[in-house]
Protein backbone atom coordinates (compact mmCIF):
# COMPACT_ATOMS: atom_id res chain seq x y z
CA UNK A 1 0.00 0.00 0.00
CA UNK A 2 2.80 2.35 0.95
CA UNK A 3 4.64 1.56 -2.27
CA UNK A 4 1.49 2.35 -4.29
CA UNK A 5 1.12 5.72 -2.55
CA UNK A 6 4.75 6.57 -3.18
CA UNK A 7 4.41 5.62 -6.84
CA UNK A 8 1.29 7.72 -7.29
CA UNK A 9 2.94 10.67 -5.56
CA UNK A 10 6.01 10.31 -7.76
CA UNK A 11 3.85 10.23 -10.90
CA UNK A 12 1.88 13.27 -9.76
CA UNK A 13 5.01 15.30 -9.08
CA UNK A 14 6.46 14.25 -12.43
CA UNK A 15 3.34 15.40 -14.24
CA UNK A 16 3.38 18.73 -12.45
CA UNK A 17 7.05 19.24 -13.20
CA UNK A 18 6.38 18.55 -16.86
CA UNK A 19 3.74 21.25 -17.07
CA UNK A 20 4.71 24.29 -19.08
CA UNK A 21 5.84 27.58 -17.65
CA UNK A 22 2.64 29.39 -16.56
CA UNK A 23 3.99 32.53 -18.27
CA UNK A 24 4.26 30.85 -21.69
CA UNK A 25 0.70 31.65 -22.73
CA UNK A 26 -0.22 32.64 -26.24
CA UNK A 27 -1.64 36.13 -26.51
CA UNK A 28 -4.63 36.85 -28.72
CA UNK A 29 -6.56 39.84 -27.56
CA UNK A 30 -7.88 43.21 -28.63
CA UNK A 31 -7.66 46.21 -26.37
CA UNK A 32 -8.62 49.82 -26.99
CA UNK A 33 -6.71 52.89 -25.89
CA UNK A 34 -8.77 56.00 -25.34
CA UNK A 35 -6.80 59.21 -25.67
CA UNK A 36 -8.00 62.70 -26.45
CA UNK A 37 -11.35 61.66 -27.91
CA UNK A 38 -10.11 58.70 -29.98
CA UNK A 39 -10.57 55.00 -29.22
CA UNK A 40 -7.77 53.14 -30.98
CA UNK A 41 -7.58 49.34 -31.13
CA UNK A 42 -4.42 47.37 -30.53
CA UNK A 43 -4.49 43.71 -31.56
CA UNK A 44 -1.96 41.77 -29.51
CA UNK A 45 -0.82 38.35 -30.69
CA UNK A 46 2.12 36.11 -29.92
CA UNK A 47 4.41 34.86 -27.25
CA UNK A 48 3.80 36.47 -23.88
CA UNK A 49 6.52 34.46 -22.19
CA UNK A 50 9.22 36.19 -24.24
CA UNK A 51 8.53 39.42 -22.32
CA UNK A 52 9.38 41.15 -25.61
CA UNK A 53 6.82 43.20 -27.53
CA UNK A 54 7.05 44.65 -31.02
CA UNK A 55 4.73 47.63 -31.46
CA UNK A 56 4.01 48.04 -35.17
CA UNK A 57 3.06 51.44 -36.62
CA UNK A 58 1.44 51.06 -40.04
CA UNK A 59 1.95 53.22 -43.10
CA UNK A 60 -0.26 55.79 -44.78
CA UNK A 61 -3.67 54.45 -45.75
CA UNK A 62 -2.92 51.12 -44.12
CA UNK A 63 -4.06 49.46 -40.90
CA UNK A 64 -2.53 47.49 -38.06
CA UNK A 65 -3.62 44.00 -39.05
CA UNK A 66 -2.24 44.47 -42.58
CA UNK A 67 1.04 43.18 -41.16
CA UNK A 68 -0.43 40.10 -39.54
CA UNK A 69 0.60 37.49 -42.07
CA UNK A 70 3.73 36.00 -43.58
CA UNK A 71 6.84 36.40 -41.48
CA UNK A 72 4.92 38.13 -38.69
CA UNK A 73 2.74 35.11 -37.96
CA UNK A 74 5.19 32.40 -38.95
CA UNK A 75 8.17 33.67 -37.00
CA UNK A 76 7.83 36.93 -35.09
CA UNK A 77 4.67 35.92 -33.19
CA UNK A 78 6.27 32.58 -32.33
CA UNK A 79 9.15 34.36 -30.66
CA UNK A 80 7.64 37.61 -29.38
CA UNK A 81 4.36 39.38 -28.80
CA UNK A 82 3.38 41.69 -31.66
CA UNK A 83 1.07 44.66 -31.16
CA UNK A 84 -0.79 45.67 -34.32
CA UNK A 85 -2.19 49.15 -33.77
CA UNK A 86 -4.71 51.23 -35.73
CA UNK A 87 -3.65 54.86 -35.51
CA UNK A 88 -6.06 57.72 -34.78
CA UNK A 89 -8.77 58.07 -37.42
CA UNK A 90 -7.49 55.02 -39.32
CA UNK A 91 -9.31 51.75 -40.00
CA UNK A 92 -11.21 50.59 -36.88
CA UNK A 93 -10.30 53.54 -34.65
CA UNK A 94 -13.40 55.38 -33.55
CA UNK A 95 -14.35 58.25 -31.26
CA UNK A 96 -15.43 61.85 -31.49
CA UNK A 97 -13.10 64.81 -31.56
CA UNK A 98 -12.41 68.04 -33.40
CA UNK A 99 -9.84 68.07 -36.17
CA UNK A 100 -6.60 68.57 -34.25
CA UNK A 101 -4.32 71.49 -35.00
CA UNK A 102 -1.19 69.37 -34.91
CA UNK A 103 -2.16 65.85 -35.88
CA UNK A 104 1.38 64.46 -35.90
CA UNK A 105 2.15 65.62 -32.36
CA UNK A 106 -1.16 64.19 -31.18
CA UNK A 107 -0.40 60.86 -32.84
CA UNK A 108 2.94 60.77 -31.02
CA UNK A 109 1.04 61.21 -27.77
CA UNK A 110 -1.33 58.42 -28.84
CA UNK A 111 1.63 56.05 -29.28
CA UNK A 112 2.93 56.89 -25.82
CA UNK A 113 -0.55 56.39 -24.37
CA UNK A 114 -0.53 52.88 -25.86
CA UNK A 115 2.93 52.28 -24.39
CA UNK A 116 1.61 53.23 -20.95
CA UNK A 117 -1.26 50.79 -21.32
CA UNK A 118 1.02 47.97 -22.48
CA UNK A 119 3.33 48.49 -19.53
CA UNK A 120 0.37 48.63 -17.15
CA UNK A 121 -1.00 45.37 -18.54
CA UNK A 122 2.14 43.38 -19.08
CA UNK A 123 4.58 44.94 -16.64
CA UNK A 124 6.90 47.90 -16.73
CA UNK A 125 9.93 45.70 -17.44
CA UNK A 126 8.81 44.38 -20.82
CA UNK A 127 11.27 44.81 -23.69
CA UNK A 128 9.42 47.08 -26.08
CA UNK A 129 10.60 47.56 -29.67
CA UNK A 130 9.02 50.21 -31.88
CA UNK A 131 8.68 49.19 -35.54
CA UNK A 132 7.36 51.66 -38.11
CA UNK A 133 6.78 51.16 -41.82
CA UNK A 134 6.70 54.07 -44.30
CA UNK A 135 4.56 56.79 -42.64
CA UNK A 136 4.77 54.62 -39.51
CA UNK A 137 8.56 54.94 -39.77
CA UNK A 138 8.15 58.72 -39.72
CA UNK A 139 5.74 58.52 -36.78
CA UNK A 140 8.02 56.16 -34.87
CA UNK A 141 10.98 58.47 -35.48
CA UNK A 142 8.94 61.45 -34.33
CA UNK A 143 7.96 59.54 -31.18
CA UNK A 144 11.52 58.56 -30.32
CA UNK A 145 12.87 62.07 -30.86
CA UNK A 146 10.24 63.71 -28.66
CA UNK A 147 11.27 64.52 -25.09
CA UNK A 148 12.68 61.40 -23.44
CA UNK A 149 10.20 58.98 -25.01
CA UNK A 150 13.00 56.82 -26.44
CA UNK A 151 13.77 55.71 -22.86
CA UNK A 152 10.58 53.60 -22.96
CA UNK A 153 11.92 51.47 -25.82
CA UNK A 154 14.66 48.88 -26.17
CA UNK A 155 15.13 49.57 -29.85
CA UNK A 156 13.80 51.08 -33.09
CA UNK A 157 13.13 49.16 -36.29
CA UNK A 158 12.64 51.58 -39.16
CA UNK A 159 11.22 49.91 -42.28
CA UNK A 160 11.29 52.18 -45.34
CA UNK A 161 10.43 55.11 -43.10
CA UNK A 162 10.49 58.73 -44.26
CA UNK A 163 12.21 60.80 -41.58
CA UNK A 164 12.40 63.84 -43.88
CA UNK A 165 9.54 64.48 -46.29
CA UNK A 166 11.15 67.27 -48.36
CA UNK A 167 14.30 65.17 -48.75
CA UNK A 168 12.21 62.15 -49.73
CA UNK A 169 10.39 64.15 -52.42
CA UNK A 170 13.61 65.66 -53.77
CA UNK A 171 15.33 62.24 -53.84
CA UNK A 172 12.55 60.54 -55.73
CA UNK A 173 13.30 62.01 -59.16
CA UNK A 174 17.01 61.19 -59.03
CA UNK A 175 16.26 57.70 -57.75
CA UNK A 176 13.65 56.96 -60.40
CA UNK A 177 16.11 57.97 -63.11
CA UNK A 178 18.80 55.71 -61.65
CA UNK A 179 16.40 52.75 -61.45
CA UNK A 180 15.36 53.41 -65.06
CA UNK A 181 19.03 53.51 -66.14
CA UNK A 182 19.70 50.23 -64.36
CA UNK A 183 16.70 48.47 -65.90
CA UNK A 184 17.61 49.77 -69.37
CA UNK A 185 21.14 48.44 -68.88
CA UNK A 186 19.67 45.01 -68.12
CA UNK A 187 17.36 45.25 -71.14
CA UNK A 188 14.09 45.09 -69.16
CA UNK A 189 10.95 46.64 -70.71
CA UNK A 190 13.10 49.01 -72.72
CA UNK A 191 10.34 51.09 -74.30
CA UNK A 192 8.49 51.51 -71.02
CA UNK A 193 11.55 52.49 -69.01
CA UNK A 194 12.69 54.90 -71.70
CA UNK A 195 9.30 56.56 -71.65
CA UNK A 196 9.31 56.73 -67.87
CA UNK A 197 12.80 58.19 -67.81
CA UNK A 198 11.83 60.87 -70.29
CA UNK A 199 8.70 61.82 -68.37
CA UNK A 200 10.51 61.92 -65.03
CA UNK A 201 13.31 64.06 -66.45
CA UNK A 202 10.72 66.75 -67.25
CA UNK A 203 9.39 66.81 -63.69
CA UNK A 204 10.64 69.12 -60.97
CA UNK A 205 11.03 67.20 -57.73
CA UNK A 206 10.62 70.38 -55.67
CA UNK A 207 7.46 71.54 -57.46
CA UNK A 208 4.12 71.07 -55.76
CA UNK A 209 2.46 70.70 -59.17
CA UNK A 210 4.76 67.82 -60.09
CA UNK A 211 4.32 65.90 -56.82
CA UNK A 212 1.31 63.85 -57.94
CA UNK A 213 2.75 63.12 -61.43
CA UNK A 214 5.98 61.98 -59.76
CA UNK A 215 4.04 59.56 -57.56
CA UNK A 216 2.25 58.24 -60.64
CA UNK A 217 5.59 57.54 -62.30
CA UNK A 218 6.72 55.80 -59.09
CA UNK A 219 3.63 53.59 -59.31
CA UNK A 220 4.46 52.83 -62.96
CA UNK A 221 8.01 51.93 -61.96
CA UNK A 222 6.65 49.53 -59.31
CA UNK A 223 4.49 47.80 -61.93
CA UNK A 224 7.41 47.47 -64.34
CA UNK A 225 9.70 46.07 -61.64
CA UNK A 226 7.06 43.51 -60.62
CA UNK A 227 6.28 42.65 -64.24
CA UNK A 228 9.94 41.97 -65.02
CA UNK A 229 10.35 39.88 -61.87
CA UNK A 230 12.91 42.24 -60.37
CA UNK A 231 10.70 42.57 -57.27
CA UNK A 232 8.11 39.90 -56.38
CA UNK A 233 4.48 40.91 -55.92
CA UNK A 234 3.62 41.78 -52.33
CA UNK A 235 -0.14 41.17 -52.35
CA UNK A 236 -0.89 37.66 -51.08
CA UNK A 237 -4.25 35.92 -50.92
CA UNK A 238 -4.00 35.93 -47.14
CA UNK A 239 -3.49 39.69 -47.15
CA UNK A 240 -6.56 40.23 -49.35
CA UNK A 241 -8.63 37.88 -47.17
CA UNK A 242 -7.60 39.75 -44.04
CA UNK A 243 -8.32 43.15 -45.63
CA UNK A 244 -11.86 42.13 -46.49
CA UNK A 245 -12.92 39.74 -43.76
CA UNK A 246 -11.04 40.72 -40.62
CA UNK A 247 -10.68 44.38 -41.31
CA UNK A 248 -13.78 46.38 -42.22
CA UNK A 249 -13.05 47.52 -45.78
CA UNK A 250 -15.70 50.27 -45.82
CA UNK A 251 -14.49 51.75 -42.56
CA UNK A 252 -10.90 51.48 -43.73
CA UNK A 253 -11.59 53.16 -47.08
CA UNK A 254 -13.65 56.00 -45.64
CA UNK A 255 -11.28 56.70 -42.78
CA UNK A 256 -8.40 56.97 -45.23
CA UNK A 257 -10.38 59.53 -47.24
CA UNK A 258 -10.86 61.83 -44.29
CA UNK A 259 -7.78 61.35 -42.12
CA UNK A 260 -4.45 61.59 -43.89
CA UNK A 261 -1.61 62.21 -41.48
CA UNK A 262 0.81 61.63 -44.32
CA UNK A 263 -0.69 64.61 -46.17
CA UNK A 264 -0.54 66.70 -43.04
CA UNK A 265 3.12 65.78 -42.59
CA UNK A 266 3.79 66.78 -46.19
CA UNK A 267 2.05 70.13 -45.71
CA UNK A 268 4.14 70.89 -42.63
CA UNK A 269 7.32 69.63 -44.37
CA UNK A 270 7.86 67.03 -41.68
CA UNK A 271 11.48 66.41 -40.80
CA UNK A 272 13.23 64.99 -37.76
CA UNK A 273 16.66 65.21 -39.42
CA UNK A 274 18.13 67.64 -36.86
CA UNK A 275 16.94 65.45 -33.99
CA UNK A 276 18.34 62.15 -35.19
CA UNK A 277 21.67 62.72 -33.47
CA UNK A 278 19.79 62.70 -30.15
CA UNK A 279 18.28 59.29 -30.88
CA UNK A 280 20.63 56.90 -29.12
CA UNK A 281 18.72 53.63 -28.69
CA UNK A 282 19.78 50.63 -30.81
CA UNK A 283 18.34 50.93 -34.30
CA UNK A 284 17.79 48.64 -37.26
CA UNK A 285 16.96 50.32 -40.56
CA UNK A 286 15.59 48.09 -43.35
CA UNK A 287 14.94 49.41 -46.85
CA UNK A 288 14.08 47.81 -50.15
CA UNK A 289 16.65 48.55 -52.86
CA UNK A 290 13.91 49.47 -55.33
CA UNK A 291 11.72 51.52 -52.99
CA UNK A 292 10.62 54.36 -55.28
CA UNK A 293 8.14 55.65 -52.68
CA UNK A 294 10.74 56.31 -49.98
CA UNK A 295 14.12 55.97 -51.69
CA UNK A 296 16.86 54.08 -49.84
CA UNK A 297 18.85 57.31 -49.75
CA UNK A 298 16.58 58.16 -46.81
CA UNK A 299 17.71 55.02 -45.02
CA UNK A 300 21.35 55.85 -45.59
CA UNK A 301 20.81 59.43 -44.44
CA UNK A 302 19.07 58.30 -41.24
CA UNK A 303 21.84 55.79 -40.58
CA UNK A 304 24.55 58.44 -40.94
CA UNK A 305 22.80 60.94 -38.68
CA UNK A 306 21.65 58.64 -35.88
CA UNK A 307 23.32 59.13 -32.53
CA UNK A 308 23.02 55.39 -31.76
CA UNK A 309 26.20 53.44 -31.19
CA UNK A 310 24.39 50.24 -32.15
CA UNK A 311 22.86 50.83 -35.56
CA UNK A 312 22.44 48.68 -38.65
CA UNK A 313 21.38 49.52 -42.19
CA UNK A 314 20.08 46.63 -44.29
CA UNK A 315 19.17 47.10 -47.95
CA UNK A 316 17.23 44.14 -49.34
CA UNK A 317 18.18 43.62 -52.97
CA UNK A 318 14.91 42.21 -54.30
CA UNK A 319 12.46 44.48 -52.54
CA UNK A 320 10.66 47.76 -53.05
CA UNK A 321 8.46 49.41 -50.43
CA UNK A 322 7.35 46.25 -48.59
CA UNK A 323 10.46 44.20 -47.80
CA UNK A 324 8.59 42.28 -45.07
CA UNK A 325 6.36 40.87 -47.82
CA UNK A 326 8.83 40.50 -50.68
CA UNK A 327 11.84 39.10 -48.75
CA UNK A 328 10.23 37.79 -45.57
CA UNK A 329 13.00 35.41 -44.52
CA UNK A 330 15.76 38.01 -44.78
CA UNK A 331 13.51 40.55 -43.07
CA UNK A 332 12.62 38.16 -40.27
CA UNK A 333 16.22 37.06 -39.74
CA UNK A 334 17.38 40.66 -39.45
CA UNK A 335 14.66 41.59 -36.97
CA UNK A 336 15.25 38.50 -34.82
CA UNK A 337 19.02 38.95 -34.82
CA UNK A 338 18.58 42.59 -33.81
CA UNK A 339 16.12 41.88 -31.01
CA UNK A 340 18.11 38.95 -29.64
CA UNK A 341 21.26 41.07 -29.58
CA UNK A 342 19.66 44.04 -27.92
CA UNK A 343 17.13 42.72 -25.41
CA UNK B 1 -12.18 29.94 -44.38
CA UNK B 2 -13.96 30.79 -41.22
CA UNK B 3 -17.42 32.11 -42.06
CA UNK B 4 -19.00 34.11 -39.31
CA UNK B 5 -22.60 33.83 -40.30
CA UNK B 6 -25.36 33.59 -37.69
CA UNK B 7 -28.83 32.98 -39.05
CA UNK B 8 -31.64 33.78 -36.66
CA UNK B 9 -34.48 33.24 -39.11
CA UNK B 10 -37.22 31.32 -37.38
CA UNK B 11 -40.21 29.52 -38.77
CA UNK B 12 -42.07 30.90 -41.84
CA UNK B 13 -45.88 31.08 -41.79
CA UNK B 14 -48.12 31.05 -44.83
CA UNK B 15 -49.81 34.30 -45.70
CA UNK B 16 -51.78 35.81 -48.55
CA UNK B 17 -49.93 39.08 -48.50
CA UNK B 18 -51.54 40.46 -45.37
CA UNK B 19 -47.97 40.97 -44.18
CA UNK B 20 -47.78 44.00 -46.42
CA UNK B 21 -50.85 45.70 -44.98
CA UNK B 22 -51.16 44.68 -41.33
CA UNK B 23 -49.54 45.86 -38.14
CA UNK B 24 -46.45 43.67 -38.05
CA UNK B 25 -43.27 42.77 -36.27
CA UNK B 26 -40.20 41.40 -37.96
CA UNK B 27 -37.12 39.56 -36.81
CA UNK B 28 -34.11 38.42 -38.75
CA UNK B 29 -30.40 38.35 -39.46
CA UNK B 30 -28.62 41.65 -40.06
CA UNK B 31 -25.04 41.15 -41.21
CA UNK B 32 -22.74 44.13 -41.16
CA UNK B 33 -20.87 43.84 -44.47
CA UNK B 34 -22.68 40.47 -44.67
CA UNK B 35 -20.36 38.54 -42.39
CA UNK B 36 -20.28 40.42 -39.08
CA UNK B 37 -23.28 38.73 -37.48
CA UNK B 38 -26.24 40.56 -35.99
CA UNK B 39 -29.97 40.59 -35.52
CA UNK B 40 -32.63 43.03 -36.64
CA UNK B 41 -36.04 43.54 -35.07
CA UNK B 42 -38.78 45.89 -36.21
CA UNK B 43 -42.36 47.02 -35.68
CA UNK B 44 -44.72 48.60 -38.23
CA UNK B 45 -48.11 50.26 -37.69
CA UNK B 46 -50.04 51.47 -40.74
CA UNK B 47 -51.50 54.94 -40.77
CA UNK B 48 -53.36 57.09 -43.26
CA UNK B 49 -53.19 54.38 -45.89
CA UNK B 50 -52.29 50.72 -45.67
CA UNK B 51 -49.19 51.25 -47.75
CA UNK B 52 -47.50 53.59 -45.29
CA UNK B 53 -46.51 52.57 -41.79
CA UNK B 54 -44.85 54.06 -38.80
CA UNK B 55 -41.76 51.96 -38.34
CA UNK B 56 -39.35 51.30 -35.52
CA UNK B 57 -36.27 49.15 -35.92
CA UNK B 58 -33.30 47.98 -33.94
CA UNK B 59 -30.10 46.28 -35.05
CA UNK B 60 -27.48 44.67 -32.84
CA UNK B 61 -24.29 43.32 -34.40
CA UNK B 62 -20.86 42.10 -33.52
CA UNK B 63 -17.56 42.58 -35.34
CA UNK B 64 -15.62 39.71 -33.76
CA UNK B 65 -12.22 41.34 -34.16
CA UNK B 66 -13.04 44.73 -32.76
CA UNK B 67 -16.40 45.73 -31.27
CA UNK B 68 -20.15 45.30 -30.98
CA UNK B 69 -22.95 47.82 -31.39
CA UNK B 70 -26.67 48.41 -30.97
CA UNK B 71 -28.75 50.93 -32.89
CA UNK B 72 -32.37 52.02 -32.65
CA UNK B 73 -34.29 54.08 -35.19
CA UNK B 74 -37.78 55.31 -36.03
CA UNK B 75 -39.28 56.46 -39.29
CA UNK B 76 -41.66 55.42 -42.03
CA UNK B 77 -42.04 52.40 -44.27
CA UNK B 78 -43.64 52.42 -47.70
CA UNK B 79 -45.02 49.17 -49.04
CA UNK B 80 -45.69 48.43 -52.68
CA UNK B 81 -47.33 45.19 -53.73
CA UNK B 82 -46.16 43.39 -56.83
CA UNK B 83 -48.98 40.90 -56.62
CA UNK B 84 -51.08 39.21 -53.94
CA UNK B 85 -48.16 37.53 -52.23
CA UNK B 86 -45.07 39.68 -52.71
CA UNK B 87 -43.87 43.24 -52.81
CA UNK B 88 -41.23 45.78 -51.96
CA UNK B 89 -40.87 48.03 -48.99
CA UNK B 90 -38.73 51.08 -48.47
CA UNK B 91 -37.90 52.14 -44.93
CA UNK B 92 -36.64 55.63 -44.11
CA UNK B 93 -35.42 56.22 -40.56
CA UNK B 94 -34.20 59.79 -40.08
CA UNK B 95 -34.11 59.45 -36.31
CA UNK B 96 -31.59 56.90 -35.18
CA UNK B 97 -29.02 56.40 -32.50
CA UNK B 98 -26.07 54.01 -32.41
CA UNK B 99 -23.96 52.88 -29.49
CA UNK B 100 -20.75 50.88 -29.88
CA UNK B 101 -19.40 48.54 -27.22
CA UNK B 102 -15.66 48.09 -27.04
CA UNK B 103 -13.68 45.31 -25.37
CA UNK B 104 -11.05 46.06 -22.73
CA UNK B 105 -10.47 49.83 -22.89
CA UNK B 106 -7.97 51.99 -21.07
CA UNK B 107 -8.16 55.75 -20.96
CA UNK B 108 -5.01 57.85 -20.74
CA UNK B 109 -5.64 61.44 -19.75
CA UNK B 110 -3.54 64.52 -20.41
CA UNK B 111 -1.54 63.97 -17.25
CA UNK B 112 -0.73 60.40 -18.25
CA UNK B 113 -3.06 58.77 -15.71
CA UNK B 114 -4.57 55.41 -16.68
CA UNK B 115 -8.13 54.35 -16.00
CA UNK B 116 -9.81 51.14 -17.05
CA UNK B 117 -13.16 52.04 -18.65
CA UNK B 118 -16.01 49.54 -18.17
CA UNK B 119 -18.64 49.44 -20.90
CA UNK B 120 -16.60 51.73 -23.15
CA UNK B 121 -18.15 52.81 -26.40
CA UNK B 122 -19.30 55.74 -28.48
CA UNK B 123 -22.72 57.23 -29.21
CA UNK B 124 -23.55 58.50 -32.70
CA UNK B 125 -26.56 59.81 -34.57
CA UNK B 126 -27.52 57.08 -37.02
CA UNK B 127 -30.06 57.92 -39.75
CA UNK B 128 -30.68 55.00 -42.06
CA UNK B 129 -32.71 53.54 -44.91
CA UNK B 130 -33.51 50.06 -46.10
CA UNK B 131 -35.01 48.34 -49.09
CA UNK B 132 -36.70 44.96 -48.70
CA UNK B 133 -38.37 42.37 -50.82
CA UNK B 134 -41.14 40.47 -49.01
CA UNK B 135 -42.96 37.33 -49.97
CA UNK B 136 -45.63 35.35 -48.20
CA UNK B 137 -45.25 31.62 -48.21
CA UNK B 138 -48.11 29.69 -46.65
CA UNK B 139 -51.07 31.92 -45.97
CA UNK B 140 -52.20 35.04 -44.07
CA UNK B 141 -49.89 34.89 -41.11
CA UNK B 142 -46.46 35.98 -42.17
CA UNK B 143 -43.79 36.27 -44.79
CA UNK B 144 -40.06 36.29 -45.28
CA UNK B 145 -38.00 39.24 -46.38
CA UNK B 146 -34.55 39.98 -47.74
CA UNK B 147 -32.99 43.37 -48.16
CA UNK B 148 -30.20 45.80 -47.63
CA UNK B 149 -29.84 48.77 -45.38
CA UNK B 150 -27.43 51.65 -45.23
CA UNK B 151 -26.86 54.18 -42.52
CA UNK B 152 -24.53 56.96 -41.47
CA UNK B 153 -22.70 57.38 -38.19
CA UNK B 154 -22.55 61.12 -37.64
CA UNK B 155 -19.69 62.58 -35.70
CA UNK B 156 -17.57 59.42 -36.20
CA UNK B 157 -14.03 60.57 -35.48
CA UNK B 158 -14.03 63.82 -37.48
CA UNK B 159 -16.29 62.64 -40.30
CA UNK B 160 -19.32 60.53 -41.25
CA UNK B 161 -19.04 56.78 -41.55
CA UNK B 162 -21.38 54.71 -43.73
CA UNK B 163 -22.54 51.29 -42.56
CA UNK B 164 -24.05 48.58 -44.71
CA UNK B 165 -26.14 45.59 -43.65
CA UNK B 166 -27.61 42.61 -45.41
CA UNK B 167 -30.94 41.63 -43.81
CA UNK B 168 -33.13 38.56 -44.01
CA UNK B 169 -35.91 37.43 -41.73
CA UNK B 170 -39.57 36.95 -41.11
CA UNK B 171 -42.50 39.32 -40.75
CA UNK B 172 -45.45 38.40 -38.56
CA UNK B 173 -48.71 40.33 -38.27
CA UNK B 174 -49.73 41.33 -34.75
CA UNK B 175 -53.15 42.43 -35.96
CA UNK B 176 -55.00 40.82 -38.85
CA UNK B 177 -56.61 42.96 -41.45
CA UNK B 178 -60.44 42.97 -41.20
Amino acid sequence: MMKKRLLLTFLGVSLLAGCGDPMSSELSETIYVRHNGADMPAYIHGNRASNTFILVLHGAGSYGLAFRDGIFTSELEERYAVVYYDQRGQSMSQGQYETPEDLVDLMVEDVMALVKVLKQKFGSRINLFLMGHSWGGALSGATLTTEDFQDEFAGWINVDGAHDFPFSASSRRRFLMSVADEQLFWGNSILEWEGLRERVSDLDSLSEDDYAPMLREAATANKLLAGDGVVPGSLSGEKVRRAILENNPITWFVSDLFVQPFQEARDMEFSITPKLRDLTIPTLIIFGKYDVSVPPTLGADAFDRLGSQDKTLLILENSAHHPHDTEPEAFGDAVVEFIERVR
Amino acid sequence: MFIRFVCLCGFIIQTSGACLTAQTVDLGYAGNNLWNPGISAGYHKPFASVSISWAAKSIAYWDPDSHGAVSGMIGLRWNKKRNDISGWSLGLFPLGIYRSFLPETWEVDGAGNLTRIRGAGNLYLNPSADLRFERSVYGKNGSWYVGMSGSLLMGYNTYLLPLMFIEAGITLPTQTQP
